[in-house]
C-alpha cells in the first residue's frame, strides 16, 4: 500500500468521524424537541451545492 | 487497473465501517432525519474528495467515478425528498390533485435510475433506523405511491 492510499483511508475515517459527530448533534437536537424540518434540509443542501461546486472546480469538471 | 481495484476495495471497506458505525450509534427515526444524516455524510465526502483533487491524489478515472457517484447520490436524494413530500400528501388522504405543481414537475422528471437509487437509499434508511416498520419506511412507501402516480400519468 502506497502513501497515497494510506492518506485516503485515513481521510475516509476522519470523514466518518466528522459525519458521526455532526449527525449525533443533529439527532440529539431532534430528541430534545427540535425536529428536523424541510428548512433544515434546504440549508444543508445549499451548503452541499457550494461544496459540490468546489469539487467540480478542483476536479476540472466543465 | 489493479491499483484502481485495490483503491476502491479499500474505499468500500472503509465505507462499510462508516455504515456499521452509524448503524450502531446513529439512529434516525424519521425520513427527514435520515435525509439530513445522509446529507451530512455527503458533505464530508465532498470535502474529502475536493482535498484529494487539490492535492493531486486523484487520477482522471477516479475523478470521473467520484463525479458519477455524487451525481447518483444527488438524484437519489432529490427523489427521496420528492417521495417524502408526496407521501405526506397521500398519507393525509390527499391525491395527485393535491400535490403542488413543483412536486408534480419533479415527479415527472424522476428517472428509473433515480427511483432505483432512492429505493436503495430507502432500504439503507431502514437499516440505519434499525427497524423496518418504523417511520423510516415512509420513504419506501412513498416510492410505491410514486410509482403508482407515474403509471397513472403514463
Amino acid at each position: 500500500m502506497d502513501e497515497n492510499q494510506m492518506v485516503k483511508i485515513i481521510d475516509v475515517m476522519l470523514a466518518a468521524t466528522n459525519t458521526f459527530t455532526r449527525a449525533n448533534e443533529l439527532l440529539a437536537r431532534a430528541r430534545a424537541g427540535q425536529p428536523v424540518t424541510d428548512a433544515d434540509i434546504d440549508a444543508l443542501i445549499a451548503d452541499s451545492d457550494a461544496k459540490r461546486s468546489a469539487f467540480d472546480e478542483a476536479a476540472g469538471n466543465g | 487497473m489493479k491499483r484502481a481495484i485495490n483503491f476502491y476495495r479499500q474505499f468500500f471497506v472503509a465505507m462499510c465501517m462508516v455504515f456499521a458505525l452509524q448503524a450502531c450509534v446513529t439512529t434516525p427515526e424519521t425520513p427527514r432525519e435520515a435525509v439530513a444524516v445522509a446529507e451530512i455524510g455527503y458533505q464530508e465526502a465532498l470535502d474529502t474528495a475536493t482535498r484529494w483533487a487539490n492535492e493531486g491524489r486523484l487520477d482522471d478515472g477516479e475523478k470521473r467515478q467520484l463525479t458519477e457517484a455524487f451525481d447518483a447520490y444527488e438524484g437519489a436524494r432529490n427523489t427521496a425528498r420528492t417521495a417524502i413530500t408526496a407521501h405526506d400528501v397521500i398519507k393525509n388522504g390527499g391525491t395527485l390533485a393535491d400535490l403542488d405543481l413543483a412536486t408534480i414537475t419533479r415527479l415527472l422528471g424522476v428517472s428509473q435510475q433515480d427511483l432505483e437509487a432512492a429505493e436503495a437509499a430507502g432500504q439503507l434508511v431502514q437499516l440505519l433506523a434499525g427497524k423496518a416498520d418504523s417511520n423510516a419506511s415512509a420513504v419506501s412507501l412513498a416510492l410505491i405511491n410514486l410509482r403508482t402516480i407515474l403509471a397513472e400519468v403514463e
